[in-house]
């Protein structure tokens, strides 16, 4: 999947990941996509949370060898 | 509210009344309804109970909420600078000597072993975890608004200086205003 920017949330712990990711969706124009690459298994279902909450979209989401890897496209 | 007691008494009698009535009422309910906000007390000065109430407010803030958090009693050694001794009477520099100097100082609820016990924990969480001076900073940094709560400076001899993030110092109304706002409220003892 596309994107234009990303996250390395690797090593970090609640509530970082999110914490990190408000922040880089700051940074985005409205549409855009942030990639978040997340090591916490916590951030599975935080991730969801945060989209749920902030209206934020989680267009994808997958793990591949214990990481954790989210793409969220910035509501309009 | 006023306006709405005297529509009470007044029959709708046209559709225009009963929107204006609707209308007021409206505007009532929306001042009474709670908003995205969490308010959490912190009585509590033991290292796991300080740490969850940062970790709540961090993510609360991540989620877009506004955060704040009102220091009481044992809570407030949570956002001390340091032990602070100068100026104060002799039964508050007896307190100060007694309470943790700062965040770094706070020892868990359980497992404390006359200090060991925190020691452990700062261990287990390096590099996992960010730490509770970390956490603290980080909520300074996301603009979480931090209450301290006036008698109990009173009754331990904390100055207004003594704190290492802005604090408001107030009493209950005032923690009472930011809470009954919030939609979610914690109190951590």
């Amino acid at each position: 999947m596309d994107f234009n920017q990303e996250l390395d949330a690797r090593g970090l712990n609640c509530p970082l990941p999110i914490l990190r990711t408000k922040k880089s969706l700051a940074g985005l124009a409205a549409g855009q996509v942030l990639k978040i690459v997340a090591t916490d298994p916590g951030s599975v279902k935080d991730m969801q949370a945060f989209a749920n909450q902030t209206g934020n979209v989680l267009a994808a989401s997958g793990e591949t060898d214990g990481e954790f890897v989210f793409y969220l496209r910035k509501k309009a | 509210m006023s306006s709405t007691a005297a529509l009470a008494t007044v029959p709708a009698t046209s559709t225009a009344e009963r929107i204006t009535k609707l209308e007021d009422e409206l505007e009532v309910l929306k001042q009474r309804m709670p908003d995205d906000k969490v308010s959490i007390i912190l009585l509590s000065g033991d290292f796991d109970k300080a740490m969850a109430a940062f970790m709540m407010a961090n993510g609360a803030v991540a989620m877009g909420m506004e955060v704040s958090i009102f220091f009481t009693f044992w809570g407030c050694s949570v956002i001390k600078k340091g032990r602070k001794l100068q100026g104060k009477k002799f039964t508050h520099k007896l307190i100060n000597l007694m309470l943790p100097g700062s965040a770094k100082d706070l020892a868990p609820s359980k497992m404390s072993f006359g200090g060991l016990g925190r020691k452990f924990f700062n261990y287990m969480m390096q590099g996992s975890m960010s730490s509770l001076e970390e956490q603290i900073e980080i909520a300074k940094e996301s603009g979480v608004r931090f209450q301290i709560c006036a008698p109990s400076l009173g009754l331990m001899g904390f100055d207004a200086d003594e704190w290492v993030v802005p604090v408001d110092v107030c009493g209950v109304a005032a923690m009472y205003d930011v809470a009954l706002n919030a939609r979610t409220a914690y109190f951590i003892s």
